[in-house]
């Protein structure tokens, strides 16, 4: 008996609008109720999202008092929370995003909703954490009396930037850990080797010039020298530094885009 | 508002669905020699078992089907199927209409959020607008019967009662097909029936649904069709009465088998303890066979016993069972076999015959070791049973007359009459 391949049943909205802000409502509730899942018992709620870069800022400066840490010329405080701020969302949205799929897996198991949301509900997340690092950047600015010009706008495109480099990144390793988790157990550790071999604590400057380019192969690179000269030497960013950065989200994401889209059709299989 | 007649175009239609679980590729090492020996489609999986196997279904428009089957017969497969959460591997289908699929309840529930803020979680993931679920909210609440909880963490509920969140939400969605997985398991008996009240009323007013259920009485009373799942196949589609009575048939066989692995167990049987029973017949007052068996008339069950000697005593039993497994009668007497063989007829007599309802229920009879452990020797057979006329709809059908009697003093007067009576004795 001849059997046709069954079509992928499309149970939900007719028109692509719907669809769209069908789309956007489920992403909005998502990140809501993970947000408030982190936050709501938490006494300083919301505040973690400025406390943390503070923190870590805080940690770096001491460090600042016993080895030689350079930082342009700027305030260190200030250098290192602009690279902290940027690392953080970078660390937030691979974070965020791996294990969105899992944690969804109530959902996943029952409701025919369109798979894609759960990861951009993490990415969601991590850009409005984001945004909340920009008031302790600003104070510092303010507290150290330091002149910023209309440069430092390049931060909102260098943040999308850097957010979609992680997604790219992101995706696959939660497409992959929904069958073996490794990858996410080898995660933390991959997380805080990159704290100290992208320019955070310090300037590109200070690499040795013959690593250099080798060290430039780091996607984060580009997006931490753009916008410490953005912000602080009031500066173009060095477009250069981004290729690696563009060549990850011009190749990466659209392949784990297209592997995640063929292969979250068989998540509910598997919760 | 056009109310298609049921002949039209089903609003959920399968044809030959078969389903594997897992991703329909396999990359392992024998699979990729063949894709370097260049062999077609080397990394198809060809699995072990099917979830879903050829399944062929459709049901129209304000039906409500009932699905029943053993754990892992693959009913919560077919729901997530017709659902689309899980793609079918072969086969094809067709969903029209806006459908919710309540396959478990708590599914993406925040334990911090209050009943009402999960409430709009859920409708915001079935693409509920904000305002429907806003206009309806009071309803939900109503609903729900949670008093103020609702408005409370909902990890602080009792484990009833977060379902009944997600069965309001579901049911007050304007959703044309509703497919409803084992709801009436959570909550209690006051909001069970609600559901009841509330499938039904969506049922009239043409909504589709589909009911899982290991609750016999409510697929009884909900469904007029009902499809039997065993192994992945449709074993039975039709009348909810011959499915019921069909999953019992096949309970009855996995449990004889059963029976018979753990409890016979032939290593006792030396030649000292060999019973026998045989010989079962279903007799009436004047020890006519019946094929059909009147639960209002005397009921004898006549069995020949044979017990080796050296056996005691035993326990001689009677078991009879619904059409749907459940145990009506179990009774169990002490016989003495003296210390002889024993050779006799034993007879159970029912004088005022048993409150059976319409259908073909099982009897075993048998013999029991004197510690009613271990069992000796049983017999099992079909008994069809038929009430004259009427349908019982409880788990008993009594033997009851309805009189005509004399009249009541005085009538119920009409409610105002009576308020008015109230107000002046309060007055």
């Amino acid at each position: 008996m001849e059997r046709q391949r069954a079509k992928t049943p499309a149970p939900m909205p007719k028109s692509a609008s719907a669809d769209f802000g069908y789309m956007a409502s489920l992403i909005f509730a998502l990140a809501k109720r993970d947000l408030t899942a982190q936050y709501r018992d938490a006494a300083f709620g919301i505040v973690w999202a400025i406390l943390k870069p503070t923190l870590f800022m805080m940690v770096f400066s001491l460090l600042k008092g016993i080895m030689r840490l350079p930082s342009e010329g700027a305030p260190y405080p200030l250098f290192s929370f602009t690279g902290v701020a940027l690392w953080l969302l970078f660390v937030s949205v691979m974070q965020g995003t791996t294990p969105s799929i899992i944690r969804n897996a109530g959902i996943i198991r029952k409701m025919p909703t369109p798979r894609i949301v759960f990861p951009l509900s993490g990415l969601t997340i991590s850009l409005s954490e984001f945004a909340f690092a920009m008031i302790p950047l600003a104070a510092l600015v303010v507290y150290f009396d330091y002149p910023v010009d209309w440069h430092a706008l390049y931060l909102i495109p260098i943040a999308l930037i850097t957010a979609a480099a992680a997604f790219a990144l992101a995706l696959p390793i939660a497409t992959i850990s929904v069958f073996k988790n490794d990858l996410m157990l080898a995660l933390p550790f991959l997380l805080q080797a990159g704290l100290f071999l992208s320019p955070i604590l310090y300037p590109l400057s200070s690499v040795p010039e013959n690593y250099r380019a080798i060290y430039a192969l780091n996607p984060m690179v580009g997006p931490l020298e753009g916008a410490r000269s953005a912000l602080l030497l009031r500066q173009e960013p060095d477009w250069l530094l981004f290729i690696p950065t563009f060549a990850m989200i011009a190749v990466a994401l659209p392949l784990s885009l297209w592997v995640y889209h063929r292969v979250s059709r068989y998540f509910a299989d598997f919760f | 508002m056009l109310i298609s007649p049921p002949e039209s175009n089903p609003v959920i239609s399968l044809a030959d669905i078969t389903k594997f679980y897992g991703i329909p590729y396999d990359f392992s090492g024998p699979n990729l020699l063949k894709f370097l020996q260049g062999k077609r489609g080397a990394f198809r999986r060809i699995s072990d078992r099917p979830a879903l196997k050829g399944v062929t279904l459709q049901v129209k428009k304000g039906e409500l089907l009932g699905v029943i089957g053993r754990n892992g017969a693959g009913k919560s497969t077919l729901l997530k199927v017709i659902s689309g959460v899980s793609k079918p591997n072969e086969g094809k289908m067709r969903v029209s209409g806006r459908l919710f699929p309540m396959i478990e309840l708590n599914a993406g529930m925040n334990p911090r959020f209050s009943g009402r803020e999960n409430v709009q979680l859920l409708a915001a993931i079935m693409n509920v607008g904000k305002k429907t679920i806003e206009a309806r909210m009071a309803e939900i609440e109503e609903f729900c019967d949670l008093g103020d909880h609702f408005d409370r963490p909902v990890r602080t509920y009792s484990s009833g009662m977060p379902g009944r969140l997600g069965f309001a939400v579901a049911v007050h969605a304007d959703a044309d097909i509703v497919l409803i997985d084992e709801v009436l398991a959570v909550g209690d008996v006051a909001f069970r029936n609600r559901c009841t009240a509330k499938m039904e009323e969506l049922r009239d007013s043409g909504k589709t649904l589909v009911l899982v259920s290991h609750n016999m009485q409510a697929i009884s009373t909900l469904c007029s069709r009902t499809i039997v799942l065993e192994q992945g196949e449709i074993k039975f589609n039709g009348p909810t009465a011959g499915a019921i009575q069909y999953y019992g048939d096949l309970m009855a066989a996995y449990t004889a088998r059963k029976i018979q692995r753990h409890m016979r167990r032939p290593t006792q049987e030396t030649k000292s303890d060999r019973c026998e029973v045989w010989g079962l017949k279903i007799l009436n007052g004047r020890n006519e066979e019946m094929p059909v068996v009147n639960p209002r008339k005397v009921l004898r069950v006549i069995f020949s016993v044979f017990a080796a000697d050296g056996i005691e005593e035993g326990l001689a039993f009677i078991r009879i069972e619904a059409p749907d497994s459940l145990l009506l009668v179990e009774e169990r007497v002490l016989v003495s076999f003296s210390n002889e063989e024993f050779n006799r007829r034993l007879v159970f007599e029912f004088q005022r015959g048993v409150p059976m309802k319409t259908g073909r229920h099982r009897l075993t009879v048998g013999i029991l070791d004197r510690f009613g452990e271990l069992v000796l020797a049983s017999l099992e057979h079909t008994m069809d049973v038929e009430t004259e006329g009427r349908s019982a709809h409880g788990l008993i059908a009594p033997l009851f007359k309805l009189y005509v009697s004399d009249e009541p003093k005085g009538r119920p007067r009409p409610a105002a009459e009576a308020e008015k009576t109230a107000q002046e004795a309060a007055g």
